[in-house]
C-alpha cells in the first residue's frame, strides 16, 4: 500500500475503530490513554502485547486494568520483525472490510512493536484498500534520567534492505534523549564528521523539563556540532517535525549520501523517524535499547497535555493494481 | 581566538575532501613503507592515521600534495601504482549482518550472498577510484574513452540495459545488487511458510571480486594506455568492519594475486593471521601504527611533534599573530615535579639541590609520603637510615628504588588524602599538575594524530593574547588533559558494545573501568610496590570469548594498547601485553609509565572485584560481589 496521508489528528475518531492495540509494561501510564477513550472503543477488538518479564512496578495493575476490560493478550518474546509481520497478518486477516481503523498506543511499546506495524500495512498489497493507523503517544510527567546502560540492541531495522555502497559518507541524524553522552558514543559509532551530524531536540518551553536534561546531558555534542546542524522541534507539533525532518533528509540524500537515524531519544520522535523511513526507503533507521536490562522506571501519564495523535493513511497504489 | 577545541574537530580523514588530507599530510615511516610496490597489512587503532594513509596514495591526493622534502617529492614522482580506495564502516557490517541474518543456518548461502554484495561494493568502489583517477589525470579527452571503456566494463562485467558511461555503470551495479537482495527476501518469507529451495542466481554473482576487478583494470589500460599494463594497488581500508572470513580471503589471494596488483589492507592491531594461509612477512608487509614498544614510543612522539608544530603554525596564521620564536616545546614546557610540589604542599624546596638530595623534591615528597602513607613507611624504612631525612643509602639504592618509585610516590601525594597513616580518599581538584609539559603531551597521544589534534586544539583555545602566542602554564595543560580524557572516556563509555558475560550485561565500559579502577588502587592505594602492575596479561582459560571481543573493540578504539617486543610480533596469546591508553591515565590517576603486568582473571574475578564508585563513595580493599544487586 502507499501512504495516502499522515497528520496530526487532534483525537481518533469517535465510532468506526476495529483494532485497538496497546501493551503492558511497567509504566503506569500504560492504560491512560485507552481508559481516557474508552467510549470511542467499545465495539474494538481490544489487543494488549505482553512482555513474559519486567513484571514490577506497574506492571501487575496494568495487567489487571486490561484484563478487567477484556482486552485479548498477546504475549510476545520476539525482537524480529519478520515474526511480527506474520503476527499481525493472522490478527488482520479476519477483518472482512476491505477498510480498515486501528489504534495503536505506543507509549509503551518497543520499538520493534510499532515499525513492524508500519511495515506490514506498507507491505500489503490487497488485503485491504485503505487503513488507517492512529498512533497516540501519551507524553511522561519528567523523571530524571538513570545512569547510562549498556545497549544491548544496536542494530538497523529492517524496514527496507538498504545496503548502500560505502564510497558515500554517512550523514548521522540523532534525535537526542537525557542519557549522558549516549549520543556522543554513536557518533564514535559511526565515526563521520562532525559537519554530517544532524541533533533534534524538544525546544525549551516552561513545560517542557527535558529540554534542560537533554542540554546537560549532551553538552560535547553541541559544543562540536555547528548550530546549524541543531535542530530543534516541539514534539506535541507532529506535522511541523515530519516537515522539518522529511526536507532534511532528502537534502541529504541529494548530497548523495547514506543517511542514517539514531531515535534516541522520545518514542514520538522514533515513529516519525520510522515514518520518514517509509516515505525515503534508503534510509536506515537503528534501533538503540537496552532491552530488558535497562533499569525500570515508572513514567507516569501527564495528565495536563493531551495524548499526541498520528493519523497515517495508507491507501492500494491503484496504479499497479490496474 | 579562531580555533575550534571541540572533541570532533579532530580530522577525519574518511570522508575529507582529498585536498584537506593532503595540506595537512606529515609523512612518516609508515608512509614510505606502505608506498612500496608490495602487498602490505596496516595496523592500527582508530584516529592512528591508517585511511589518511591509503587515501594519500591515491591520485587525486597525490595532485594536492607539495612535499617538501627530498624523499617526499622522489615518492611522489615514482609512486609505483595506481591506488584504488576500498573502504568499510560501522553501518555496512551491521546493515550486512542484518541481511544474512536470517540465512545464518545455511553456511554455504550465507558465504555467498555475502561475498556477493562484497564484490559489488568493491567494484562500486572502483568505478568511483577509475572516475576520480580520469579526473585528476585529465584522461577525458571527451567523452568517447570513457564509453569505449564502460563498453568493455559491461562486458566483462555482464552487465544489462546499462548506458555506457561509469555512473551507469554505478547504478547498473546497484541495481544488480537490489535484485540480489530481492531474490534473497523473497526466499525467506518462503522459508517461514515451510522448507523450500534455494534460490538460484545469476552467473555473475558466482565470479570472484579479484577477476572482476582484473577485468576491469584490463578495460581501464586497453583504453587509456594503449593496453600497456599498470601497476595497481588495491586499498582496502578497516577490514575488521568487513568479516574475519573476508579477510582470510584477502590474504589466500596476496600469493596468487596478478603481478601489477598489489593489496594495501588495514585493520586493528588485534586481526588474526592464520599462517598456513600465507606466510606472513614473505608474503606481505605488516606495518604497525600504534607505540607498540619503548622505541616505538619515541619514534611516534616525533611524529605527533611534527603535527602540532604544524598545527601551530596553522593557529598562528589563521589568527594573524605575530610569528615568535615560540615552538611547541617552549609553548608547553617540561614537567617539573619540583613546581607541582611547592604549589600543591608548600615546600621549601631548594632549586639548586641534585635529586634525591636533602631540601630537593624528590626528598621532600619520600619524606611526606613517609609521614602518611604506612604503607610506603615501612617499604622506605628499609632504604633509608632516617625516614625525616630520606636520602638513598648508596648509589644501587638511588637507582633501583629511588629513581623507579619517584612518580608512584608524587602520584600518591598528588592524588590521594590520608587519614591515620591510611589512605582516606581521593583529592577531587580541577588539575593535577602531574600532566603537562611537552613530554607528557606527546606521550599522551599515543602517536594518534586524532589525540595530539584534539589536546592542541583544546589547548589553544585557551591562548588569550591577540599578538603572539604566549606559553601556556602548568594549570591550563593539567586541566585541559583531565576535561580530553575524560572526554575520551565518555565516548568510550558509550561505545554501543554490550555482551553478556556470566549472566551479567557488561560492555566496554565495565571493562576499561575494571581494568582502570584495579591499576589505580595498584599504584595509589595499596600495598606501595616498587613495581605494581599497570598492564595485563590473557589467560586462555579464563579468558572468555567475549571479554576478548571487548579487547578487540577497546584495543581499535584505542582504549587499549598492545604492547609488543618487536615489529615482527602480530600473534595474540597469553603472553600478549596489554595496557591502558595513556589518554586515560589522567581519568584513572596512574603515572605515565609501563610497569609490571598480572593476569586479567585477577581483574575481572569476581573474588577480587572493585566497583568504581559514583559520587565520593570510598573506596576499600574490597567491595560488592560483580553479581550482588548492590552492584552499580
Amino acid at each position: 500500500m502507499k501512504i495516502n496521508f499522515v497528520t496530526q489528528a487532534p483525537n481518533i475518531p469517535k465510532t468506526g475503530i476495529d483494532y485497538f492495540i496497546c501493551s503492558s509494561g511497567f509504566e503506569s501510564r500504560g492504560p491512560y490513554f485507552y481508559l481516557l477513550n474508552e467510549s470511542k472503543l467499545v465495539g474494538s477488538r481490544k489487543i494488549c502485547f505482553r512482555f513474559p518479564d519486567r513484571k514490577e512496578l506497574s506492571r501487575p495493575a496494568n495487567d489487571k486494568t486490561f484484563e478487567e476490560h477484556k482486552f485479548e493478550f498477546i504475549d510476545i518474546t520476539s525482537q524480529s520483525i519478520e515474526d511480527y509481520l506474520i503476527l499481525y497478518h493472522s490478527l488482520f486477516i479476519s477483518t472482512t472490510s476491505k477498510v480498515i481503523n486501528v489504534v495503536v498506543d505506543f507509549s509503551c511499546m518497543t520499538t520493534t512493536i510499532y515499525a513492524s506495524l508500519l511495515k506490514y500495512f506498507f507491505s500489503l498489497t490487497d488485503t485491504f484498500i485503505e487503513a488507517s493507523i492512529y498512533f497516540s503517544y501519551t507524553t511522561a510527567l519528567f523523571a530524571e534520567p538513570s545512569t547510562t546502560e549498556p545497549l544491548v540492541y544496536n542494530h538497523p531495522i529492517s524496514i527496507f534492505d538498504t545496503l548502500q555502497t560505502t564510497d558515500k559518507k554517512i550523514a548521522l541524524i540523532i534525535g537526542l534523549g537525557f542519557e549522558k553522552d549516549r549520543a556522543l558514543g554513536l557518533c564514535q559509532y559511526f565515526d563521520n564528521d562532525k559537519d554530517d551530524i544532524y541533533l533534534f531536540a524538544t525546544i525549551k518551553t516552561p513545560t517542557n523539563k527535558y529540554f534542560d536534561s537533554v542540554i546537560m546531558s549532551n553538552q560535547e555534542l553541541f559544543k562540536s556540532v555547528s548550530p546549524e546542524n541543531i535542530i530543534y522541534y516541539d514534539l506535541d507539533n507532529v506535522t511541523h517535525l515530519i516537515s522539518t525532518f522529511d526536507s532534511l533528509v532528502n537534502y541529504l540524500i541529494n548530497s548523495n549520501t547514506r543517511v542514517v537515524i539514531a531515535p534516541i531519544g522520545p518514542k514520538q520522535f522514533t515513529l516519525v523517524s520510522l515514518l520518514i523511513n517509509l516515505f525515503h526507503n534508503e534510509v536506515t533507521t537503528y534501533r538503540f535499547s537496552h532491552g530488558d536490562k535497562g533499569k525500570p522506571i515508572d513514567r507516569k501519564a501527564d495528565e495536563s497535555k493531551n495524548s499526541i495523535i498520528t493519523h497515517l493513511n495508507f491507501r492500494i497504489d491503484q496504479l499497479n493494481k490496474e | 581566538m579562531k580555533n575550534t577545541s571541540q572533541l570532533f574537530d579532530s580530522f577525519n580523514a574518511r570522508h575529507s575532501s582529498y585536498e584537506e588530507i593532503a595540506e595537512t599530510f606529515i609523512s612518516n615511516e609508515d608512509y614510505f613503507a606502505v608506498s612500496k610496490n608490495n602487498h602490505s597489512f596496516v595496523l592500527g587503532p582508530r584516529g592512528c592515521g591508517k585511511t589518511t594513509m591509503f587515501k594519500m596514495l591515491t591520485a587525486p591526493a597525490q595532485n594536492w600534495w607539495k612535499p617538501i622534502l627530498s624523499n617526499e617529492i622522489n615518492l611522489k614522482q615514482s609512486l609505483p601504482f595506481i591506488a584504488i580506495y576500498i573502504p568499510s564502516d560501522e553501518l555496512w557490517k551491521d546493515q550486512l549482518k542484518k541481511i544474512i541474518h536470517p540465512i545464518n543456518h545455511d553456511e554455504e548461502l550465507s558465504a555467498f550472498i555475502s561475498n556477493a554484495l562484497i564484490c559489488l561494493n568493491i567494484l562500486s568502489n572502483f568505478c568511483n577510484g577509475i572516475k576520480n583517477y580520469i579526473e585528476v589525470k585529465k584522461l577525458n579527452n571527451g567523452s568517447e574513452q570513457e564509453y569505449n571503456f564502460c563498453i568493455k566494463l559491461i562486458k566483462v562485467w555482464q552487465l544489462e540495459d546499462c548506458v555506457a558511461s561509469i555512473s551507469d555503470v554505478h547504478m547498473a551495479l546497484n541495481i544488480r545488487k537490489n535484485d540480489l537482495l530481492n531474490k534473497l527476501k523473497s526466499y525467506i518469507l518462503k522459508l517461514k511458510y515451510g522448507k523450500v529451495d534455494p534460490p538460484e542466481f545469476e552467473d555473475y554473482f558466482h565470479s570472484d571480486f579479484l577477476d572482476y576487478t582484473r577485468n576491469g583494470i584490463i578495460a581501464f589500460e586497453e583504453i587509456y594506455f594503449a593496453g600497456k599494463p599498470q601497476k595497481w594497488a588495491l586499498c582496502f581500508d578497516e577490514l575488521e568492519l568487513v568479516s574475519n572470513s573476508f579477510i582470510q580471503t584477502i590474504i589466500r589471494k596476496l600469493r596468487i594475486a596478478p603481478p601489477n596488483i598489489v593489496f594495501k589492507l588495514s585493520s586493528g592491531p588485534l586481526t588474526e593471521f592464520s599462517n598456513h594461509i600465507a606466510q606472513v612477512f614473505h608474503d606481505y608487509e605488516v606495518v604497525k601504527m600504534w607505540p607498540f614498544s619503548f622505541k616505538e614510543e619515541q619514534r611516534y612522539m616525533d611524529f605527533c611533534e611534527s603535527i602540532a608544530t604544524q598545527r601551530i603554525h596553522q593557529f598562528i596564521k589563521t589568527n594573524k599573530l605575530n610569528e615568535t620564536s615560540i615552538n611547541f616545546k617552549t609553548l608547553l614546557g617540561t614537567l617539573d615535579y619540583k613546581n607541582s610540589l611547592k604549589k600543591e604542599f608548600g615546600f621549601d624546596i631548594d632549586d639548586k639541590a641534585s635529586e634525591n638530595s636533602q631540601n630537593s623534591a624528590t626528598w621532600f615528597a619520600f619524606k611526606e609520603l613517609a609521614n602518611n602513607d604506612t604503607y610506603f613507611r615501612s617499604v622506605l624504612t628499609d632504604k633509608v637510615e632516617d625516614i625525616n631525612n630520606p636520602f638513598p643509602k648508596n648509589e644501587l639504592l638511588e637507582s633501583t628504588f629511588f629513581r623507579k618509585t619517584k612518580e608512584i610516590v608524587i602520584n600518591r601525594l598528588i592524588f590521594n588524602k590520608y587519614k591515620n597513616g591510611e589512605y582516606f580518599e581521593q583529592k577531587s581538584k580541577k588539575e593535577y599538575l602531574v600532566y603537562y609539559g611537552y613530554e607528557t603531551i606527546l606521550r599522551i597521544s599515543e602517536g594518534n594524530p586524532r589525540f595530539i589534534i584534539n589536546i592542541l586544539n583544546e589547548l589553544l583555545s585557551h591562548q588569550n593574547n591577540p599578538n603572539q602566542l604566549v606559553p601556556c602554564s602548568p594549570e591550563i595543560q593539567s586541566s585541559v588533559i583531565k576535561t580530553v580524557s575524560a572526554k575520551f572516556n565518555s565516548m568510550l563509555m558509550t561505545f554501543p558494545t554490550s555482551m553478556n558475560y556470566a549472566g551479567k550485561d557488561i560492555d566496554l565500559k565495565w571493562l576499561i573501568n575494571k581494568v582502570g579502577d584495579y591499576f589505580e588502587n595498584e599504584i595509589n592505594r595499596k600495598l606501595f610496590r616498587v613495581n605494581p602492575a599497570s598492564s595485563f596479561t590473557l589467560n586462555p582459560d579464563a579468558t572468555r570469548s567475549v571479554i576478548m571481543k571487548l579487547i578487540h573493540i577497546g584495543v581499535g578504539l584505542g582504549a587499549f594498547v598492545k604492547i609488543d617486543s618487536t615489529a615482527d610480533d602480530i600473534i595474540t596469546d597469553e603472553t600478549t601485553r596489554f595496557r591502558i591508553s595513556y589518554l586515560l591515565h589522567p581519568e584513572f590517576k596512574l603515572p605515565l609509565r609501563l610497569y609490571s603486568s598480572v593476569k586479567l582473571r585477577n581483574i575481572i574475578d569476581p573474588k577480587l572485584f572493585y566497583n568504581r564508585t559514583q559520587g565520593g563513595q570510598k573506596r576499600g580493599n574490597s567491595g560488592p560481589n560483580l553479581f550482588s544487586q548492590d552492584e552499580n
